[in-house]
């Protein structure tokens, strides 16, 4: 009956410390303290709802914060696969840089998987390194010095972008949000 | 603010509030002559409540379609609905100013967006002649009882509780359709209506009662485990 994002939403229910208001004004632009919005991006890897109404800010509106037309909305970017020791197996081809797409269509396993997904005018690159019981993602972007977010369940890092590549380490599978520049979203679904 | 500005944004008002009463018609004590007066006395804060209204639609239809949830434009007008009574009712006093005002707007549509998908998804109550009752409404029968009640006999108690609810007085359907279907709170349902809280809560108390009396009365064999 539902989408599945739909499902997670009513799952989530509502956030249990009322922090709905500090996570809106860190997306639209109120508050602007660095502390501040640090503990809202700490809270939302905790809250699910928070993050989800956060997503749901930029999904339904523009940079200046205004209700996006009909059409303009960008789509989510969802990548999922599947760890297995040294190696991942991509579990859709959606993004996938044109090179890996037969492979994962064959249902090989990839020693790197690498995507190419939208964010804004631009477009990043997603890499997706395997370890043994964690992943590493290397996100590439255009500008030095861009502003990425890694969301997971109960953790929070911010890396910025350095000669291109914002780095992100041991991460541990599960779903993990990408946050670029504060507003644009790439969820990584690993499954282990 | 300028004077044509004002003068556009009292158009708006206008149209909210025509719409609102027709919006709010089954609930019957929120009505034009009401907001108009809530409006008429309202302080400037509250007159930022009310001028922000329009919004409300844009907001209901953009955010169900983000969320890819199906809907109508009966399920439209009816979150309106909750969402104009929660602003206008709650007021100025719970926005922090931690978010830009429309943000604040946007939250409220928001939540009762998710009640509303939440609320439709219940087990949905067939038709009765009554129009309090009637039409995609939805209840849980186990505000009744907590008995394990199989396909066949939802059914039979789903027509059971729509034939005893479209039996009792006019009230009682009302306080019946705001407190079971739409999971109104006894204290926004006093409000609603004029009443206490207590009068409410007996009222609520008296349906149970009437209710668990006819299930317990056609399913006698499961008597043992209603409450």
């Amino acid at each position: 009956m539902h989408s599945e994002r739909l499902r997670r939403i009513i799952e989530a229910g509502p956030c249990k410390i009322d922090m709905e208001q500090e996570v809106l004004g860190v997306a639209d632009g109120t508050i602007n303290s660095e502390n501040t919005i640090q503990q809202v991006f700490a809270h939302m890897a905790e809250c699910d709802s928070c993050r989800y109404l956060y997503e749901d800010y930029f999904a339904t509106h523009d940079n200046d914060g205004n209700l996006l037309e009909e059409g303009e909305r960008e789509e989510t970017v969802e990548l999922g696969m599947k760890l297995e020791p040294g190696s991942i197996v991509p579990l859709a081809a959606d993004f996938m840089v044109e090179g890996q797409q037969a492979a994962v269509l064959s249902g090989e396993a990839v020693s790197m998987a690498e995507y190419r997904v939208p964010a804004g005018d631009d477009t990043v690159n997603v890499k997706v390194y395997p370890g043994d019981d964690t992943v590493s993602i290397h996100l590439s972007t255009p500008g030095d010095g861009d502003r990425v977010t890694l969301i997971s369940a109960g953790s929070m890092e911010t890396a910025t972008v350095e000669k291109g590549i914002a780095r992100f380490e041991n991460v541990v599978p599960g779903r993990v949000l990408l946050v670029i520049n504060m507003r644009h979203f790439v969820t990584v679904k690993i499954e282990k | 603010m300028e004077r044509d500005s004002s003068m556009h944004n009292k158009s708006n008002i206008y149209l909210t509030v025509r719409n609102s009463a027709v919006l709010y018609r089954r609930k019957k004590p929120v009505t034009y002559k009401k907001i108009t007066r809530w409006y008429s006395m309202a302080d400037n804060y509250n007159k930022l409540l009310i001028e922000h209204l329009p919004l409300v639609e844009k907001y209901t239809r953009k955010i169900l379609r983000s969320m890819n949830a199906e809907y109508s434009e009966a399920d439209v007008d009816d979150i309106q609905q909750d969402v104009f009574y929660k602003i206008l009712t709650k007021g100025i006093e719970q926005f922090r100013g931690d978010s830009k005002f429309t943000s604040y707007i946007f939250m409220i549509t928001r939540n009762a967006v998710i009640d509303y998908v939440k609320k439709r998804d219940r087990v949905s109550l067939v038709d009765t002649d009554d129009e309090t009752v009637q039409g995609n409404m939805s209840m849980k029968v186990s505000d009744f009882t907590d008995l394990f009640i199989n396909e066949v006999e939802m059914e039979e108690v789903i027509q059971l509780v729509n034939h005893e609810v479209g039996s009792m007085k006019e009230d009682y359907r009302l306080i019946f359709k705001m407190y079971f279907v739409d999971q109104e709170t006894q204290k926004d349902i006093a409000c609603m209506m004029n009443k206490s809280q207590s009068t409410i809560s007996e009222h609520v108390e008296n349906i149970r009662r009437r209710l668990r009396q006819a299930l317990e009365s056609r399913f006698p064999e499961m008597k043992k485990g209603i409450h």
